[in-house]
C-alpha cells in the first residue's frame, strides 16, 4: 500500500449552522409550503369576513321579500345603455320578474333587461351594529337605492338573500370552531397535562375516560345531547351549548397528545437539567415543556377547528344544533334538506357548501403546514 | 462452501477509482465522499478509520449503490470483479438494476451498527436469513431453513433451532448482531462490508464481535471492510488502514505502518488525541487543532502533575439500594423489580476526580442520579457534606433542601442535544440557575454569563443564540459552563465525552481538568469507556449488575485488578496499538 | 393470545357499563318525557286530561325515580332481551331495531372495507413516490375529502343523480322492489345503488387513511432495515412488501379502534340526508319525540358494537404484530 502525501487541506472542525432561532426557522419552513401559507391568507380573509361581516354583506340578512322566493342567483353587468342610448359603464344587476305557471304551479324567474339595478361601492343600505357599539349602514358593494334588493347567490324560500345569509352565517360557524377549540384546549391541555405529568393512577382514570369517549360514536352521542336542548332557549345559550357539544370530541385528541408530548418529555434530559437548575415544577412547564410543545398543539388545534365546524353543520343540518333564526352554514344547509328544493334551487346547497369547504380545506392545509414546520423530523 | 483456492487472491475485490458521492440538500450540495480511490482486496480485514461526518459510511454504502436520497454518484467508477473473471462497474448501473442486486447479499454483504433497527422489526430471526439464501441461492425452503440453523450455530447462537423462530426484539444486542451476521455470511460473500459493527455494544461484547469477525474471515478467506471512529478497535483487527477526513482518504497503509509511523497530519493528531489505557499519565491530551496548525513541531506531552493529597470526604454513600418496578399492567400491580443498584457503599474526596465505570445496565447511571437525588435510593444513605453548610442527607431530603443541594452539586449531562432545551437562548440556558439562586438583572446576568462562557472557551458574543446554533463539541462545553455557574462543589459528570468524536472529547477533557484546578472542583465522574476514565480519574469504582465489585486507585489499575470482572473489561478494552493486539482476553 | 383477548374482555365490562348509564343519563335529559310531547302534539286537535296523563304515565313507569327506570331497563335487557317499548309506535324495541341495526352495520362494514381497499394502494403509492404528480393528486383529492361534510356529499351526489341520471335515490333498494321478497333482480337493484352511501361515508374515512398510511410509510422508508432488505439484494417492490409496508400496516390496523365509531356515526347522518332504512332515521325521530327507550336502546347497541369492534381490532393488531402481544 502506499502512503498518501497529497496535502488535503485540514479544516478547523468548529462548523457554525444556522444561527436563526427555531421560530425563525420554522417561520422559514413554513413559508416554503406554498399552499399553507397561501391558506394562512384565506383563513385571515375568512375570519375577517366574519367579523365585519355585516359591512360586506350587500343587504339584510333577516329581509323576507315574497317576490324573490326562489329567485336564482343575478349576473353583475358591466355597461348599461344611459337614457340617451349610448352605452357608458355602470355596474347593475338586472331586476328579474316572478313568472307562475298556473298549471305545474312552478315559479320562474325572467330577467327584465329594461329595468336595471344601479350597483356600487360603498352604498348605504339597511342598518347595522359595528362590534356592537355603534350602528353604521354602509355596506361595501350592493344596490345604489337602498330599497332595491339584489340576489348574487340567489334567493332562499322566504326570498332572503343567500350571498348575505353566507355572509353573516360566518361568524357564528367560524366562532363555533374557535370557541369550541378553546374550550378544548383548556380542558385537554389541563387534563393531559396532569395526566402525562403526574401519571400514576390519575393518567390512568383521565385515559380510561377518554378511551371511553372515543370509543361512543360521535353521532349518536351529539344527537342524544343536542336533541336535550330546549327548542325555547335563546339563542345565545343554544350556541354555547352547541359549542360545549362539540367540544367534546376535541379534547381528547388534543389530551392524548400533551400527555404524550408531556410523558416523552419528563424524562428528557433538558426537563432535568432545568428542575436541577432550582426550578419549580410549574416553572420547569411554563419555561421548558409548553414553549417546546406549543407549535404542535398550535398545529393540532388548527386541525382541530374544521372538525368542529363540521360537526356544528352536521348536528344543525339534522335540525339538533342551531336553530333558526340563527344563522350558521349548518341552518342555511338545512333549507336544502331534500332533493326536491335542491333541485329546484341549487344554489341553496352550493353556496354554503362551498363555503364550508373552502373554510375546511383551508384551515386543513394551514394546520398541516404548521405541523409540517413544527415538526423538525418531518418528511 | 469455502472460496476456490485457484481464485486470484491478488485480484482486487472492488476497484474504487475517483469517486464522489454528494447529497443534494435544500441548503445546498454536500459533498460526503470526495475523489476516493480505493482497492478492497480479497483476505484482508481493511478498516476505513474515520469521524463522524468523514465520509466512510457513504463511501460504503456507495460501494452496494445503498445511498439514501437525496445521495448521488457524481463522479468515478466502482469496479467489482467477479470470482469468474467479468467485471462491473457498480457505479454506472442503476441503484436498483438486477446486475447490482446479483451482487448484494451474495457477494458483497453488509453488516450495520444497530442490529436492532438493522433487522425487520416484526419478521422472525429465521425467515430474515432464510429469506437472503432463497434469493440467491438454488436451495427448497427446508434446505434453507436448514442452513439457517446452521449459520445461527455457526456464528454462537445458542440454541438455535430455537432462536430460529425469535422476534428481533427478543435477544440481546450481542445475539441480534450475531443474527445480523450470520445473515450477511448466508451466501458466502466474498466481501463482507461492516459499519461500526460494534459500536452500539458493550466492550466485551465487542471483543466477541471482532473476535468473530476475525474468526470468519480466516476460516472463508474473504475480504472484510470495516468501518470505525475506533481507534482501538481498528488496531485489534486492521490489517491495513484507510483514514478518512472530510470525504477524503488521507491515509493509507498497513496497520504497523499507521499507528507506528502515521505521515497525515491529521492521523498523527487523531492517534495523539486518543487517550491511552496505563502507560504515563499526561497532564493534558494534545489539542488537534493545535496539532493541525503545528503538524511538525508537536508539543511534548507534559506527565501529570502530582495529585494535591485527598481531602475530607464530600460525599459518603453507605447501604445504598435501587429499585425499579416492572412489569404490571393497567390496573394490576408491578410484578417484580429490577435491583439496578445493589448496596454500594464509597465515600468521594473533596478535590479528586471519583470514576466509575461499568456496562450498560451496570447501573452507574442510576447511581449517579441517586446521588444526585433525582431518584432516591430504595434504601440506604447519601450525604453531601459540603463547606460551611450543615450535613444534606440526599435520600430523605425535601424539595426545597434539594434546590439549595442542587446549587453546590451539579451536573454534565451525555448528550449535549437532548440537555439543552433547543427553544432557550444561551443566556437562559447557562443563567437560568444563577437566576433561581441569586436575584440578578438582566444585565449582571449577562456578564456573568458571558465570563462563564469565556472560561469554558466559548465566544461571550454567543450570548443570545440558540443551542442549534452550535456544534456538538460546543454544546457540551455550554452543558459544562450551566455545571458551573452556581460555582459548585461537586460536578457528576454522566458519559460526559462519551457522545463526541476523539478530537472534542479531548479538548473536553481538557477543559474538565483546567476548571478542576481552577474552581478546586470535586468531579463524579462516569463513563463505560475504561481508558477515558483512567486518564482523568483519581480513583475509578468498577460497577457491574448493580454491584460494585471493585474500587481502586489509578495505581493499583495500572498494576492490575484483582475482581475477575475487571480483569476481563480491561483485556476486552479494544487498545490503538497493534502491536499488543495478541495479549490473552480474559473471560 | 387467549389471556390478552380474556384480559381485554374483562376491560370492557366497566366500559359496557359506563355507556348503560351515560346512555340513559342523556336520553333522560330533556326535560319533559314522551307524554308531554305527546299531549303537547294532542294539545292542538283536543288533549288529554289529567286523568288520562296519570295512568299513562304509571303504565310506562314515567313517574319513578330516575334510578328505578334505569335499574327496570337494565334488568329487561340482562335477563329477557327486552329492550322496552317504543312510546310512539307502541311496539317492543326488538321488533323495531335489529333489521336497521343490521342495515347499519352491514353498510359500515361494507365501508370500511372500500376505505381499505383505497386507502392501502394509494397511501402507499403516495408515500413511495412521494412529491410526484401522483402523490400531489391523491393528496389534493385526500384534503377535499376530508373538507366535505358527508351529507354534503350526499346531497351533491344525489343531485347530480337526480339531475343527469334521471336516477330517484333515497332508500337501499328502487320503490317497486320495496315490499317483494328477496331475490337476484332485487340484490341486484340493491347493489346498483348501496355503492353511493359506501362512496360517500367512506370518502373522509379514505382520505384521514390515505393520509395516515403515508406518514407511517414515510416514517419506515428510511429506516436503517429497510438499507438492511436492499443490501441483501430483495427487488425493491418486495422489500417494500415485506418491510415497511408491514410494519406501517400496524398503525394502520389500530386505526379501525376508531374509524368503526366515525363510520357508524357517518352512516347515521347520510342515513336521514338519503333514506335508508338504517338506524339514522329511526334515531333521530325517536330523539325528536322523546321515546326514549327506543332511543336509549338505539344508542346504546351501536355504542356496545363499537366496543365490540375497537376490542376486535386490538385483537386483530395483537397478532399481526408480536411486539404488542408480548408487552
Amino acid at each position: 500500500m502506499t502512503t498518501l502525501s497529497s496535502n488535503t487541506p485540514i479544516q478547523d472542525d468548529t462548523e457554525v449552522p444556522n444561527v436563526l432561532s427555531p421560530w425563525a426557522l420554522m417561520w422559514r419552513k413554513f413559508k416554503r409550503h406554498k399552499i399553507a401559507f397561501l391558506s394562512l391568507w384565506l383563513v385571515g380573509l375568512i375570519y375577517l369576513m366574519a367579523l365585519i361581516g355585516p359591512f360586506l354583506a350587500p343587504g339584510d340578512a333577516a329581509d323576507t321579500n315574497r317576490r324573490a322566493i326562489f329567485q336564482p342567483p343575478q349576473g353583475i353587468h358591466f355597461f348599461a345603455e344611459d337614457a340617451e342610448g349610448n352605452s357608458r359603464f355602470q355596474l347593475h344587476a338586472k331586476q328579474m320578474k316572478m313568472q307562475i305557471d298556473r298549471s305545474t304551479m312552478r315559479r320562474t324567474y325572467v330577467a327584465d333587461e329594461t329595468d336595471i339595478i344601479p350597483l356600487g361601492f360603498f352604498v348605504r343600505g339597511s342598518e347595522y351594529e359595528v362590534l356592537g357599539t355603534f350602528k353604521a349602514d354602509v355596506h361595501l358593494f350592493g344596490p345604489k337605492d337602498p330599497d332595491d334588493r339584489v340576489y348574487f347567490f340567489g334567493a332562499d324560500r322566504l326570498g332572503r338573500d343567500m350571498m348575505s345569509r353566507i355572509i353573516i352565517g360566518t361568524k357564528v360557524s367560524m366562532s363555533i370552531g374557535l370557541v369550541g377549540v378553546a374550550v378544548s384546549l383548556v380542558v385537554g391541555v389541563a387534563l393531559g397535562g396532569i395526566s402525562g405529568f403526574y401519571g400514576g393512577w390519575v393518567d390512568n382514570l383521565i385515559q380510561r375516560l377518554i378511551e371511553f369517549l372515543r370509543s361512543i360514536p360521535t353521532i349518536p352521542l351529539w344527537m342524544g345531547l343536542a336533541a336535550a336542548i330546549p327548542l325555547g332557549w335563546p339563542p345565545l345559550r343554544t350556541y354555547f351549548v352547541v359549542t360545549l357539544i362539540v367540544s367534546m370530541i376535541g379534547w381528547t385528541s388534543l389530551a392524548r397528545e400533551v400527555r404524550g408530548k408531556f410523558l416523552a418529555m419528563r424524562d428528557e434530559d433538558f426537563i432535568i437539567a432545568a428542575r436541577l437548575d432550582g426550578l419549580t415544577d410549574w416553572e420547569v412547564i411554563r419555561k421548558h415543556m409548553v414553549p417546546n410543545f406549543s407549535s404542535h398543539i398550535i398545529a393540532s388545534l388548527t386541525l382541530a377547528v374544521p372538525l368542529m365546524i363540521l360537526a356544528e353543520t352536521s348536528l344543525s343540518f339534522l335540525g339538533i344544533g342551531l336553530q333558526p333564526p340563527i344563522i350558521s352554514w349548518g341552518t342555511l344547509l338545512k333549507e336544502a334538506q331534500n332533493i326536491r328544493s335542491i333541485v329546484e334551487a341549487p344554489w341553496l346547497l352550493i353556496g354554503p357548501g362551498a363555503m364550508i369547504v373552502a373554510a375546511v380545506l383551508t384551515l386543513n392545509f394551514l394546520g398541516d403546514g404548521l405541523r409540517d414546520a413544527a415538526d423538525p423530523n418531518a418528511h | 462452501m469455502l472460496i476456490d483456492p485457484k481464485t486470484d487472491l491478488t485480484k482486487p475485490l472492488v476497484e474504487i477509482r475517483n469517486l464522489k458521492t454528494e447529497f443534494f440538500t435544500e441548503d445546498g450540495v454536500v459533498t460526503a465522499v470526495d475523489g476516493v480511490d480505493l482497492d478492497v482486496m480479497a483476505n484482508r480485514t481493511m478498516v476505513v478509520l474515520g469521524q463522524s461526518g468523514s465520509g466512510k459510511s457513504i463511501m460504503a454504502r456507495s460501494i452496494l449503490r445503498i445511498v439514501d436520497k437525496p445521495g448521488k454518484i457524481t463522479q468515478g467508477s466502482i469496479t467489482y470483479n467477479h470470482a469468474d473473471g467479468r467485471s462491473i462497474d457498480l457505479a454506472a448501473m442503476r441503484a436498483g438494476a438486477p446486475e447490482v442486486r446479483e451482487i448484494r447479499g451474495k457477494d458483497i454483504s453488509m453488516i450495520f451498527q444497530e442490529p436492532m433497527s438493522s433487522l425487520g422489526p416484526i419478521t422472525k430471526i429465521g425467515q430474515q436469513i432464510v429469506e437472503t439464501i432463497l434469493l440467491h441461492r438454488k436451495v427448497t425452503k427446508v434446505e434453507a431453513k436448514e442452513e439457517a440453523i446452521n449459520l445461527l450455530d455457526r456464528v454462537g447462537i445458542p440454541r438455535p433451532a430455537e432462536r430460529f423462530e425469535a422476534y428481533p426484539f427478543e435477544l440481546s444486542g450481542g445475539m441480534r448482531q450475531r443474527a445480523m451476521i450470520a445473515m450477511a455470511l448466508s451466501c458466502e460473500p466474498r466481501l463482507l462490508i461492516a459499519d461500526e459493527p460494534s459500536t452500539a455494544l458493550d466492550v466485551t461484547t465487542q471483543a466477541q464481535i471482532l473476535d468473530l469477525i476475525a474468526e470468519l474471515k480466516e476460516e472463508r478467506q474473504m475480504g472484510v471492510m470495516l468501518i470505525t471512529h475506533d481507534m482501538g478497535v481498528a488496531a485489534e483487527v486492521a490489517e491495513d488502514i484507510v483514514v478518512m477526513y472530510h470525504g477524503k482518504i488521507v491515509e493509507k497503509n498497513d496497520v504497523f505502518s499507521i499507528f507506528d509511523a502515521p505521515k497525515h497530519p491529521y492521523t498523527r493528531a487523531l492517534l495523539a488525541s486518543v487517550p491511552k489505557l496505563g502507560g504515563q499519565r499526561v497532564h493534558r491530551l494534545p489539542d488537534i487543532s493545535q496539532l493541525l496548525k503545528n503538524p511538525d513541531n508537536p508539543p511534548a506531552p507534559i506527565p501529570a502533575k502530582p495529585r494535591p493529597p485527598a481531602g475530607e470526604p464530600i460525599i459518603k454513600v453507605r447501604n445504598v439500594n435501587v429499585e425499579f418496578p416492572v412489569g404490571g399492567g393497567v390496573f394490576s400491580k408491578p410484578t417484580g423489580t429490577i435491583q439496578a443498584v445493589k448496596d454500594v457503599s464509597f465515600d468521594v474526596y473533596r478535590g479528586e476526580t471519583f470514576g466509575i465505570v461499568g456496562e450498560s445496565g451496570s447501573g452507574k447511571s442510576t447511581l449517579s442520579r441517586a446521588i444526585m437525588g433525582i431518584r432516591p435510593p430504595t434504601s440506604g444513605q447519601i450525604e453531601f457534606l459540603r463547606k460551611d453548610k450543615p450535613v444534606s442527607e440526599i435520600s430523605s431530603a425535601g424539595k426545597a433542601e434539594m434546590r439549595d443541594v442542587w446549587r453546590d452539586m451539579r451536573m454534565v449531562f451525555q448528550d449535549p442535544q437532548s440537555s439543552l432545551n433547543p427553544k432557550l437562548r444561551v443566556i437562559d440556558l447557562v443563567g437560568q440557575c444563577i437566576e433561581k439562586a441569586e436575584a440578578l438583572g438582566r444585565k449582571d446576568l449577562s456578564e456573568r454569563v458571558s465570563k462563564l462562557l469565556t472560561q469554558v472557551g466559548l465566544s461571550p458574543e454567543f450570548l443570545l443564540r440558540h443551542p442549534n446554533a452550535f456544534s456538538g463539541g460546543q454544546r457540551q462545553r455550554l452543558g459544562v459552563a450551566r455545571a458551573l455557574a452556581t460555582r459548585p462543589e461537586l460536578v457528576i459528570a454522566d458519559e460526559a465525552v462519551s457522545a463526541l468524536d476523539v478530537p472534542i472529547q479531548a479538548q473536553v477533557l481538557n477543559l474538565l481538568q483546567d476548571l478542576q484546578e481552577e474552581f478546586a472542583l470535586t468531579y463524579i465522574f462516569i463513563s463505560h469507556d475504561l481508558a477515558v476514565v483512567d486518564h482523568i480519574c483519581d480513583r475509578v469504582a468498577v460497577m457491574y449488575k448493580g454491584e460494585m465489585v471493585e474500587l481502586l486507585t489509578r495505581d493499583e489499575l495500572a498494576a492490575g485488578p484483582k475482581h475477575p470482572y475487571t480483569k476481563s473489561l480491561l483485556s476486552a478494552v479494544p487498545i490503538p496499538d497493534p502491536h499488543q493486539r495478541d495479549r490473552k482476553r480474559v473471560s | 393470545m387467549l389471556s390478552f383477548i380474556y384480559r381485554r374482555l374483562l376491560y370492557m365490562v366497566p366500559t359496557v357499563f359506563l355507556v348503560s348509564i351515560v346512555t340513559f343519563a342523556i336520553i333522560q335529559l330533556p326535560p319533559g318525557d314522551y307524554l308531554d310531547t305527546l299531549a303537547a302534539e294532542l294539545n292542538d286537535s283536543g288533549g288529554l286530561d289529567a286523568g288520562t296523563m296519570q295512568s299513562l304515565r304509571d303504565q310506562y313507569g314515567l313517574g319513578q325515580p330516575m334510578y328505578v327506570q334505569y335499574f327496570k331497563w337494565m334488568k329487561g335487557i340482562l335477563l329477557h332481551g327486552n329492550f322496552g317499548i317504543s312510546f310512539e309506535k307502541n311496539l317492543p324495541v326488538n321488533d323495531l331495531i335489529w333489521d336497521r341495526l343490521g342495515w347499519t352495520f352491514g353498510i359500515s362494514l361494507m365501508t370500511l372495507a372500500f376505505i381499505w381497499m383505497t386507502a392501502l394502494p394509494i397511501g402507499i403509492y403516495s408515500a413511495v413516490r412521494k412529491y410526484s404528480v401522483g402523490d400531489y393528486i391523491a393528496t389534493f383529492f385526500g384534503f377535499i375529502g376530508l373538507a366535505i361534510p358527508n351529507f354534503l356529499l350526499a346531497l351533491v351526489m344525489m343531485y347530480v343523480a337526480f339531475k343527469y341520471f334521471g336516477q330517484s335515490v333515497g332508500g337501499l333498494v328502487s320503490p317497486e322492489y320495496l315490499d317483494q321478497p328477496w331475490d337476484l333482480e332485487k340484490i341486484g337493484n340493491l347493489m346498483s345503488r348501496i355503492w353511493m352511501p359506501i362512496v360517500v361515508v367512506g370518502t373522509s374515512g379514505a382520505a384521514a387513511l390515505i393520509r395516515i398510511m403515508r406518514a407511517n410509510l414515510l416514517d419506515e422508508l428510511y429506516r436503517p432495515y429497510v438499507v438492511t432488505a436492499r443490501a441483501k439484494g430483495m427487488s425493491e417492490f418486495k422489500l417494500l412488501m415485506k418491510y415497511p409496508v408491514r410494519v406501517a400496516l400496524n398503525p394502520f390496523i389500530s386505526t379501525i379502534g376508531w374509524i368503526l365509531p366515525t363510520l357508524v356515526s357517518g352512516e347515521i347522518i347520510v342515513a336521514v340526508v338519503m333514506n335508508l332504512p338504517t338506524t339514522g332515521p329511526l334515531l333521530l325521530r325517536a330523539l325528536l319525540v322523546q321515546d326514549m327507550y327506543l332511543a336509549g336502546s338505539l344508542i346504546f347497541i351501536v355504542s356496545i358494537l363499537t366496543v365490540l369492534g375497537t376490542l376486535l381490532s386490538d385483537v386483530l393488531l395483537a397478532w399481526i404484530d408480536p411486539r404488542i402481544r408480548y408487552q
